[in-house]
């Protein structure tokens, strides 16, 4: 008994989740594949992006959720930190694409938002 | 709980906690909590390359979207396959140690480093040389000549190797993981074969699996970028 107390604290004394939901998680990752490309051969114009982006955030979710197990994870720090870095990543992204995707809706030569009123520049102007 | 220390076999190497830790959870949680903050630099790092693809694909719209019909949607949906099984495994791996089923633990570690490698087979062996062979490269190796003699729909696009370097890069990059994700799992095995891991202690498994799945997660959003809507 006192051998089985020193093992006590020197030991991880975990409860595993039941295998049907590692299974089920694996098939619905092999599913969400086949939908994934299934949908990538239908055209939704400008929208095939997001479709795809949106069954890859499906297919992450249930990875960080139950392969990582971040859902049932003892120490929610883990998730907390996990969140900062996504936080951080979407810091990284969001303005990138803002830049990206307006850029053509700025006037080249006064970085302003078009149409505003044109200007005649100054014959000068080109010899700089 | 329905882990009881009965069923611990007695080959394993008991575990002892290390000196500068109270208890053995204490050990766990500090492991993986320093992991989840490593696998954010990875997130940032990756990230980036994530920022580079699209940026340039807001500039190069019609070059990422005839470019990404180069490669092979069949090979890369299987690879996508082999992964998701191999982080399968690699999680049932974990699972077995908690529950002392050494034998399944040890089958999975293999079954994961298997899928690994094939995953690697399929990429550097069927994707990669005909890429070589067409000329269908980064920077200053794409070959205009025997890329457009190969796809003549890449006539006239604007910066195809801009395309090609992101490609070769972020997925050089993630395969690279592979390859040190291959060589963990392997001492993992061995490590195993001398009874370190069961119940009581499986850190090691249960880190290297973070890794893993962190490696799936990449893959997940670098198959549909690149091969399916480019």
């Amino acid at each position: 008994m006192a051998h089985n107390e020193s093992h006590a604290s020197q030991e991880l004394h975990h409860e595993p989740l039941p295998v049907k939901v590692y299974v089920g998680v694996f098939v619905a990752l092999l599913v969400l594949t086949a939908v994934t490309v299934w949908v990538a051969g239908i055209d939704f114009g400008p929208f095939n992006m997001v479709v795809a982006m949106l069954v890859a955030f499906t297919k992450a979710s249930l990875v960080v959720l139950y392969f990582m197990n971040l859902k049932h994870d003892h120490d929610r720090m883990n998730g907390v930190i996990f969140l900062i870095g996504l936080f951080f990543l979407v810091v990284f992204i969001g303005p990138t694409m803002w830049d990206a995707f307006t850029r053509g809706s700025l006037d080249p030569d006064r970085g302003m938002t078009r149409p505003p009123v044109t200007l005649q520049a100054p014959a000068s102007a080109g010899q700089h | 709980m329905s882990t009881p220390s009965a069923s611990i076999p007695s080959t394993v190497k008991r575990h002892v906690v290390g000196h500068h830790f109270n208890n053995a959870e204490q050990e766990f949680s500090s492991a993986k909590l320093g992991f989840w903050i490593f696998l954010c630099t990875e997130l940032l790092m990756f990230g980036g390359l994530f920022v580079a693809f699209i940026y340039f694909r807001t500039f190069l719209a019609e070059t990422f979207l005839q470019a990404h019909r180069t490669l092979s949607v069949p090979l890369g949906t299987l690879n996508t396959v082999v992964l998701i099984t191999s982080s399968f495994t690699m999680a049932m791996a974990i699972r077995s140690a908690m529950v002392n089923k050494l034998g399944a633990m040890k089958a999975y570690l293999w079954a994961t480093l298997l899928l690994a490698g094939a995953f690697m087979v399929i990429k550097l062996g069927f994707e990669w040389p005909p890429k070589f062979e067409h000329g269908t490269l980064p920077a200053k190796f794409f070959n205009a000549e025997h890329a457009i003699a190969s796809y003549p729909f890449l006539e006239g696009l604007a910066s195809p190797e801009i395309f090609y370097g992101l490609y070769f890069v972020m997925t050089g990059l993630h395969g690279l993981h592979i390859v040190i994700g291959m060589g963990i799992i392997f001492w993992l095995i061995l490590r195993a074969n001398k009874g370190e891991f069961y119940s009581g202690f499986y850190t090691p498994i249960e880190i290297t699996g973070l890794y893993w799945h962190f490696v799936d997660l990449i893959w997940i959003f670098l198959f549909p970028l690149f091969y399916l809507v480019g």
